[in-house]
């Protein structure tokens, strides 16, 4: 049943260009709400089961942005190169900020704020460093079509390789949940203290989930900056650390399905209410998608994740009849 | 061969002087108890053991090696385990996966740990209740699955903080005899801290009595339970009187 769950999505995720008619605007937008889930996804390690409330994932987004398309502009080097290094370089931040703040025991809003704090820190940064950003936009040299520098005209290119890093990340996530290490980390969620007594390096096993979702976060930026053709320092963006960890909390906070099903559904919508309403009045769709999140808290308090996971557990069984 | 050894211990909070020159031994396969009035400092004996709290001054030596200022985890992994005075339960997990974070300490695979954890759950007689969520138990049930977490880690010295605490006469007994089956079976060496004397001095081969921070008496349980100074610390001095 797993396989056909998974051959499924697969089927779904490759199936979605046809699906929108090839149309380059559309083919962005999908692209755009599959590298956001990514993060949420990847999230869960120090979000969901670590239980820090990280607010860094635009930290690391942007730092992945502005590394590889650095070295692309730059160097001329491949971004498939530019996002491994990239990644590797948010690793090392997160590392920095990581070391420190769980040797403190930074938590809950505390952690959460200075963790805010490194986005809008390395966002002033790469505005003052003009050698590697500054406050005009770099663009990437243009390609047609050139999968070894990573560069294409069509969306199409970029879809595809954010559908496999959805894939990948959802997979990786997935294992370690079920690995002595996601166990270690809900028990650091569940209770700092006895997780300790236990024999449980809080601060290590902390420090490894924090620098694989930032890993991954970067990777999201240095597509998102090989697709789009530039980098600025405003990508490095709060707000999506907000809308990271609100919809990792909506989709269910440690559930494995609920956070990239609701994460795809509720970036979809708000797409579309942008699109249909974002011209009518200015901001009316951002309205509306509050409200919808505010609904959604109000009746389900921890998200939509155990309601997906019974959804998850009847479907099969149906089948099965 | 001492298990644990205290030299010197000092602790103090502020001007609260909770620990005052507090030496200690507890030897191999002894089961000791440690009692004394509220505020004694037994709780934060165990914490400055454990590595949860530092010392002012003194030394922690455990089976030999000096520990003093080593992590949690660290002093977890040289083969102490420790149940809280307030229980610390994973309400979010499964009795099982709780159990099994323990046996994860020894158990470097999978299989292995979770047969670990399956040999403590049924030690302790909380098998049954492997697959219920630890927010759906009791305060009973919870300390007999924070003794088979700690059990699951394989530890050569067990801390218990009050473990019957708050149980029945009956529930009392049936710890008396796991604790009992822990050391003879297990060759487990036990420090207690407890309130309950029907406890302690049916279980305790040797009782150490803090009082304000000091050790004030050491002896067997019926030593320590005609010593006058100990009488004066739990019923109060005749000069206060």
């Amino acid at each position: 049943m797993k396989t056909y769950s998974a051959l499924g999505a697969a089927i779904a995720l490759a199936a979605v260009p046809f699906l929108v008619g090839l149309n380059e605007y559309y083919l962005f937008l999908v692209t755009l709400i599959l590298l956001y889930t990514t993060i949420v996804v990847a999230w869960q390690l120090i979000g969901g089961y670590g239980g820090q409330l990280d607010l860094g994932a635009g930290a690391y987004h942007g730092l992945g942005a502005v590394v590889t398309g650095f070295l692309m502009v730059n160097y001329g080097v491949s971004g498939w190169v530019g996002l491994l290094v990239s990644g590797a370089a948010a690793a090392g931040v997160a590392f920095l900020i990581g070391y420190p703040s769980f040797r403190l025991g930074l938590k809950e809003v505390w952690y959460a704020l200075s963790s805010l704090a490194l986005v809008l820190i390395l966002q002033k940064i790469f505005l003052l460093w003009t050698d590697v950003a500054g406050p005009l936009e770099r663009y990437i040299p243009y390609a047609e079509f050139d999968p070894v520098f990573m560069r294409a005209g069509t969306k199409i290119f970029y879809y595809y390789i954010t559908a496999a890093l959805l894939a990948s990340t959802f997979l990786i996530v997935s294992r370690i949940r079920r690995s002595k290490t996601g166990l270690y980390l809900i028990s650091i969620r569940e209770n700092e203290e006895a997780a300790e007594m236990l024999g449980v390096d809080v601060r290590r096993y902390k420090l490894q989930a924090l620098m694989i979702y930032s890993f991954i976060a970067a990777v999201t930026g240095g597509i998102y900056a090989s697709m789009v053709g530039f980098y600025h320092p405003t990508l490095f963006d709060s707000w999506i650390s907000i809308q990271t960890a609100t919809l990792a909390i909506v989709g269910g906070l440690g559930h494995l399905l609920g956070p990239p099903i609701v994460s795809i559904i509720l970036l979809t919508v708000q797409e579309y209410l942008r699109i249909t309403l974002g011209a009518v009045i200015i901001g009316l769709h951002q309205v509306i998608f509050g409200i919808i999140l505010v609904v959604i808290i109000m009746f389900k308090p921890d998200g939509l994740g155990p309601l997906i996971d019974s959804l998850a557990r009847r479907f099969p069984a149906s089948v099965r009849r | 061969m001492d298990a644990l050894v205290l030299e010197g211990i000092s602790k103090n909070f502020g001007a609260l002087a909770a620990l005052t020159n507090v030496n200690m031994r507890v030897q191999v396969g002894e089961v000791v108890g440690l009692i004394g009035p509220n505020g004694a400092g037994k709780t934060t004996l165990f914490n400055i053991v454990t590595g949860f709290t530092k010392p002012d001054r003194g030394r922690v030596k455990l089976f030999g090696e000096d520990v003093t200022g080593l992590q949690p985890h660290q002093i977890a992994a040289r083969g102490v385990a420790r149940t809280f005075q307030i229980v610390k339960p994973f309400f979010g997990m499964t009795v099982y996966e709780t159990v099994l974070v323990g046996a994860y300490l020894r158990e470097k695979d999978e299989d292995n740990a979770r047969q670990r954890a399956e040999v403590a759950m049924k030690l302790t007689g909380v098998y049954h209740l492997r697959n219920r969520y630890a927010r759906e138990l009791n305060t009973p049930q919870l300390k007999l699955v924070e003794l088979a977490r700690s059990l699951a880690t394989q530890p050569k010295l067990l801390m218990l903080d009050e473990i019957v605490a708050g149980l029945t006469p009956a529930e009392v007994d049936a710890m008396t005899a796991l604790v009992k089956r822990i050391r003879d079976e297990m060759g487990v060496t036990v420090l207690l801290v407890e309130h309950v004397m029907r406890f302690v001095m049916n279980i305790s081969d040797r009782v150490v009595v803090l009082n304000y921070g000091e050790v004030i008496a050491e002896g067997s349980p019926s030593e320590v339970s005609s010593n006058l100074k100990v009488i004066e610390a739990y019923l109060g001095g005749k000069s206060g009187s």
